[in-house]
């Protein structure tokens, strides 16, 4: 197991709101009844893989929104693991990767849920958007469910950039460049609204403009 | 008075813990001592008389199962004694072509398997597997004079020795992984299929396996060949009677689907429950051609099967559809490995587990997409269900993109039987018991309608009977 170098613990009763601009290694603790909103929002890539674990106790909600921006040889290695270890949590990943050049995404999702995690409800996805036929995606994203009143899923999608929507998007008079930098923002930005706090939605904003 | 057969298995179905579980009694032939090593290795090759070649091939695929570690993923392998079990046994001198030649006690097996009436009414022709060697075949005669093989492995290294040598362990070398090893190291019986250029086969050409001495390995190796234009569907069912200790199947299956050629190879596992299940199957898939497999694993203490799919040359196409339902003490790890070598290549998983009653079920995938194959399109789905609280579920689908023009998608989903569900059936009337069986059977039926109509009816009914006292 990887050494994890920080450790975050959301306390009983409270709702947190955090943005990342890279990806470590992270171990995140939720309390019982608490919501975490986190945003991890990336251009930076490492040559370690990193881990960042959530466990969720009763009542717990994780919103969790990684963004990956991978140009150039930038290498984007890591893992996340959501262990439900008690009744009534929810998690939601939502890993969007957009990949140029020779850049490398390799995700590795992990939903855990255990006997003690009655109603849990967890999905988590990974959609990546290749823009080189130099870049790499590799994705595994797993499930292991011990308790039977649960729902979860996961969902993985690879594909380029839609000729048709970049073709609609010129007839209407948009250069190919702005075209592809609408379709771009659409991909990045489409999975941000499920954060309702408003500071957050801004950081986030400001981050992606590229 | 003795019992009618029917009425015997009739009560076997509805009172038998596991409703194959007769014994049958067969003087063997031949019966390999149980120490696995070069002298079982050669006694085997000589015992069927085979060419020098083919027991090089043996021994040095004993060497490389000899060298390689036993998987550490997966299912719990660290029970299987390798010196313990049969590696050959050879129930009758040759290879019957009459059924009324064939041993009575062996015919009796069959008859309460019902092998001769699915024959009689649906299938094609019929080789059926009655330990290690094919002990009854039958061949439509069209079929035999449009030039189409359909053999046992054993008879087919005699009869065609070199197109068998042109494909035999060339799509799964010996090296592949162990078990593949042991196999090409003590592999008897299987079936060998060989379609020629533009030959249509409509009918399902079946074969019915059955381990029957205990503790007995059954290492068969099927090789299918579908030559250009050409297209066939293949079906293997499993059944094997319960002993106390415990069984290994290691099996090979490799086929080869050339220029625009189409197979489809249907599997239907309900092997007893204590029996280890590795088996190897792999394709290769030329240009324009297609390649379904149907895979329906409800047997076995543990299975671990990945059927395979190698798309190689352009417009090729893969499909694999694949159900398994785990109970008490078993785990199901299965999946499916594609793998997309030429470009204008899709692809299509859609796998559906069952976990009841503390079972375990895995589905474990590849997805794999080489570089400079362009325009691909691939889907994988995986739904699991779980009906209790002591059952588990498991997904791990991979998937490598080593390239940009591809459109790829995954879903999995793990739930159980939905209360809203439930509540509308029973407020129809339907009872609980009922209801569940039908959400079950639902959910299933999207891998059961691949199936041919009378295994289709037999899944069901085993459904029924499996989802008896399971309410989730």
């Amino acid at each position: 197991m990887e050494k994890l170098q920080k450790k975050l613990v959301i306390k009983e009763n409270s709702t947190k709101n955090i943005l990342l601009t890279d990806i470590d290694n992270t171990e995140i603790y939720l309390n019982k009844n608490t919501v975490l909103n986190l945003a991890i929002v990336t251009k930076k890539g490492s040559i370690e893989p990193k881990n960042i674990n959530f466990t969720l106790e009763e009542n717990s909600h994780l919103n969790f929104l990684t963004i990956i921006l991978g140009k150039k040889n930038n290498k984007f290695l890591f893992t996340t693991t959501a262990n439900h270890i008690s009744k009534n949590t929810t998690s939601n990943c939502i890993i969007k990767s957009a990949i140029f050049d020779e850049s490398i995404v390799d995700y590795k999702g992990k939903i855990k849920i255990t006997d003690e995690g009655e109603n849990t409800v967890s999905h988590l996805t990974h959609k990546s958007l290749m823009f080189s036929e130099n870049a790499k995606v590799n994705t595994l994203p797993s499930l292991e469910i011990e308790a039977d009143s649960v729902k979860a899923g996961h969902s993985a999608s690879v594909g380029k950039m839609d000729e048709e929507m970049l073709f609609y998007l010129q007839s209407r008079g948009l250069n190919t460049n702005s075209a592809k930098n609408l379709l771009l923002r659409s991909f990045l930005e489409e999975d941000i609204e499920q954060f309702n706090d408003k500071n957050l939605l801004q950081l986030i904003k400001k981050e992606l403009i590229i | 008075m003795a019992i009618p057969k029917r009425t015997k298995r009739l009560i076997d179905t509805t009172f038998g813990d596991y409703k194959f579980g007769f014994k049958s009694t067969v003087d063997n032939y031949f019966v390999s001592h149980k120490h696995l090593d070069e002298s079982l290795v050669k006694e085997i090759s000589e015992q069927k008389k085979e060419p020098s070649w083919m027991t090089d091939f043996r021994l040095k695929s004993l060497g490389i199962f000899n060298k390689k570690p036993l998987p550490t993923w997966g299912g719990d392998l660290s029970r299987i004694n390798f010196n313990t079990l049969h590696y050959y046994i050879k129930p009758q001198d040759s290879t019957k072509t009459a059924w009324n030649k064939v041993d009575p006690n062996i015919k009796e097996a069959f008859d309460t398997l019902g092998v001769r009436e699915a024959e009689k009414e649906f299938m094609a022709g019929l080789g059926a597997q009655f330990d290690s060697e094919v002990v009854y075949k039958s061949v439509q005669d069209a079929l035999s004079k449009q030039g189409v093989i359909f053999d046992s492995t054993d008879n087919a290294l005699r009869n065609h020795p070199e197109l068998f040598k042109e494909y035999f362990g060339k799509i799964v070398p010996a090296n592949d992984n162990k078990f593949a090893a042991l196999n090409s190291a003590v592999w008897s019986g299987g079936t060998f299929i060989y379609v020629p250029k533009g030959v249509h086969i409509d009918l399902p050409l079946q074969a019915y396996f059955r381990i029957n001495t205990e503790s007995m390995g059954q290492f068969e190796r099927t090789l299918i060949i579908a030559d250009e234009d050409s297209s066939v569907h293949y079906i293997e069912g499993c059944t094997a009677p319960i002993y106390s200790s415990n069984s290994l199947h290691a099996a090979v299956v490799e086929i080869i689907v050339k220029k625009n050629a189409k197979v489809k190879y249907t599997t239907l596992q309900d092997w007893a429950h204590n029996i280890y299940n590795l088996v190897t199957k792999r394709s290769f898939v030329y240009e324009n051609g297609e390649m379904i497999w149907v895979d329906c694993n409800m047997g076995s203490q543990l299975t671990m099967k990945y059927p395979a799919i190698y798309l190689l040359g352009k417009g090729a196409k893969g499909e694999v559809h694949s159900l398994a339902i785990a109970s008490k003490n078993q785990h199901q790890d299965a999946g499916s490995k594609i793998i997309h070598g030429a470009s204008n290549t899709s692809s299509l998983v859609s796998a559906k587990s069952i976990s009841k009653d503390g079972g375990r079920s895995s589905y474990r995938g590849l997805l794999k997409v080489n570089k400079g194959a362009k325009n691909i399109k691939s889907k994988v789905s995986c739904d699991a269900l779980i009906l209790d609280k002591i059952s588990r579920s498991d997904t791990y689908p991979l998937m490598k993109i080593d390239e940009e023009d591809v459109s790829i998608a995954h879903e999995a989903t793990v739930s159980k039987i939905g209360e809203e569900e439930l509540f509308y059936l029973m407020s129809r009337g339907i009872s609980e018991q009922e209801a569940s069986s039908m959400i079950v059977n639902g959910f299933a039926e999207p891998i059961i309608k691949h199936l041919p109509m009378e295994y289709a009816i037999e899944l069901n009914r085993l459904l029924e009977l499996e989802m008896t006292g399971s309410v989730g």
